[in-house]
């Protein structure tokens, strides 16, 4: 009941972090299991979602820092089949904010995606990456920043900015 | 509401878009891997890690007997030669000596996205870069006349800069090499001509050193040990690391490298998981060179974040047992205390010091709320600077520094920065 709340978040914030969506599986299921395994040494259950983030973010890192084996660059392609067409904007700013995604590096999009797509505040972040909460705070302004110059550097050698991009 | 704020506000659902909201179907095999995995029991701690015997690396075919006996007389050869070349210079080199305390310089910290300086009693702040890219990390070279920092470019890729701190060019230490994912440590060589780092241009981490002179670049560590997070030691002789060692499993260890041949040795395996993404420096070595403090964070057992001490010969030791985080330990200038971040569970965060060995845990005293960024002492050692809070309820930071006397006989020294900011480095200063 645990995996089945927690898998869709955890398997979507690990493809971002990771851009690969075989070694996010494997960091997921690692993730998963961990958390299974230690359970029970878990002493103060209000940590308890801080610590599955960490230890999310331990295996991510983990995929991240092997050698590769193949290129991860790897098009992020949502699972669900569209029943709609997207507008040619909107896939242009989908696969625009990839293409930036895959500029930065793996802590850039680990705190990136732990703010804006999971939504946790500032002291949540920190918790989860195990740092503190001012350099979580300054990480984030880094790495939003740099998502933001590498669109714009994106947009400078695509053309003319689509709608979205100001 | 000006773009960079429409930017923040719609990154959450551009992410939902990238994704999408499909349910992943590998559920039932993670549910089948955990009905045949074993949950540990609730037990009280962790312990002290195991002692590893250390790893030496030997290479090349068995020796024979003859062999032996020729490197047996080459050794005693080489004996007598030294014998008389001391003979010959009545001053033979002098053990290491630790850096004596010195004055306080220059405070360098970042603070949005660019890199400022501030005179030791918190006046005349000033930007010290000029570059438009984003700048983090500064560190001030052992002898304090050089800073160096991490630069940003619009393509997100980091570069390694050195400036002399009387002003002029900057250095640019590694080119257009892409270093992939790097903690963002700086360690100086004690010598001030190299620079340590981790990053991970080929894939996986590794340990790296540039020459400041800007020759180049190259790894010190092999790339199966997936190394970050180096320190290098007062005396010049070691380079102490976090690794990723393979026994039955991938766990975490640390490891010595010996700068000028890049071999390696293991000093410690640990038990239990561990992560280690500080955003600073995790190591902080004794004046002495002896040993090293470090804070553990074993995470997947749900305990929280404890002081401990790391010697060259592989033994550890916990300096902190207790229930609260504590992270970020600098060792002070006259080796006396350990300074590090306190953030006790449902109460505010703070700042403690405590001896290297373990007793007089002290509180130290700050003007108003603080965050639980690492500390930093001054070169005097008479100070500890550390970074303001605006709300006690959450240890989020306000743009502020405190200059506090951990002893509580000077007055504290506060100031307002431009930005967020959570690494600072102060100047030594010859005395």
């Amino acid at each position: 009941m645990l995996a089945d709340a927690s898998i869709q978040r955890l398997d979507a914030a690990a493809r971002l972090i990771l851009h690969d969506p075989d070694r996010a599986q494997d960091a997921v299921q690692e993730a998963l299991v961990r958390c299974w395994r230690d359970l029970p040494q878990l002493r103060d259950v209000d940590r308890f979602e801080a610590w599955l983030y960490r230890l999310l973010l331990h295996a991510c890192y983990d995929e991240a820092r092997r050698t590769k084996r193949r290129s991860i660059e790897v098009e992020l392609s949502p699972l669900d089949v569209r029943s709609t067409v997207d507008s040619q904007v909107q896939l242009a700013d989908r696969d625009q904010l990839e293409r930036g995604l895959r500029r930065l590096a793996a802590d850039q999009r680990a705190v990136i995606v732990l703010h804006h797509y999971l939504d946790l505040p500032l002291i949540e972040v920190a918790a989860a990456m195990g740092i503190p909460v001012g350099t979580a705070k300054s990480r984030l302004h880094r790495a939003t920043q740099s998502l933001r110059a590498a669109l714009e550097a994106d947009a400078r050698v695509a053309g003319p900015q689509p709608e979205g991009l100001a | 509401m000006n773009g960079r704020d429409d930017f923040d506000r719609t990154l959450g659902s551009r992410l939902s878009e990238v994704v999408g909201s499909s349910k992943p179907d590998y559920l039932p095999g993670i549910l089948a891997r955990t009905r045949q995995t074993r949950q540990r029991s609730a037990r009280l701690g962790l312990g002290p890690w195991p002692r590893v015997e250390p790893v030496i690396r030997m290479t090349g075919r068995p020796r024979t007997q003859l062999t032996m006996l020729l490197a047996g007389l080459l050794v005693v050869a080489l004996a007598v030669a030294a014998l008389l070349a001391i003979g010959s210079h009545p001053n033979p080199p002098s053990p290491f000596k630790p850096r004596p305390l010195g004055q306080n310089g220059l405070i360098a910290f970042d603070a949005a996205g660019h890199i400022y300086v501030v005179n030791a009693d918190g006046t005349g702040l000033r930007r010290f870069t000029t570059a438009a890219d984003i700048e983090s990390d500064p560190a001030w070279s052992p002898d304090g006349t050089q800073l160096a920092w991490w630069r940003t470019d619009a393509a997100a890729t980091p570069h390694l800069q050195v400036q002399p701190a009387a002003g002029g060019a900057s250095i640019d230490l590694t080119g257009s090499t892409r270093l992939g994912t790097t903690t963002h440590d700086i360690s100086w060589s004690p010598d001030g001509r190299s620079i340590a780092f981790d990053a991970t241009p080929e894939g996986s981490t590794r340990v790296y050193v540039a020459a400041v002179d800007g020759s180049g670049m190259r790894p010190l560590t092999d790339i199966a040990l997936q190394a970050d997070l180096p320190a290098w030691s007062p005396d010049g002789a070691t380079i102490v690391a976090h690794a990723r060692i393979q026994q039955d499993k991938l766990r975490d260890g640390y490891i010595a490298i010996d700068p000028a041949s890049s071999s390696t040795r293991i000093l410690a395996v640990s038990p239990a998981d561990l992560i280690f993404r500080p955003g600073s420096t995790l190591f902080s070595w004794s004046p002495d060179g002896t040993q090293a403090t470090y804070y553990r964070d074993p995470t997947t057992h749900g305990e929280p974040q404890d002081i401990w001490v790391l010697g060259l010969d592989g033994t550890t030791s916990a300096l902190t047992t207790d229930p609260d985080d504590e992270s970020g330990p600098r060792w002070s200038p006259d080796g006396t205390r350990i300074a590090f971040s306190v953030k006790p569970t449902g109460a505010t965060a703070g700042y403690a010091t405590v001896r290297s060995t373990g007793a007089g845990l002290t509180t130290v005293p700050t003007a108003g709320p603080t965050g639980t960024a690492f500390p930093a002492w001054s070169p005097d050692a008479r100070r500890i600077l550390l970074f303001g809070a605006d709300d006690p309820a959450t240890p989020d930071p306000a743009q502020s520094i405190q200059l506090v006397d951990p002893d509580g006989r000077l007055a504290t020294i506060t100031f307002s920065v431009p930005g967020p900011t959570g690494t600072a480095s102060w100047q030594w200063v010859a005395p």
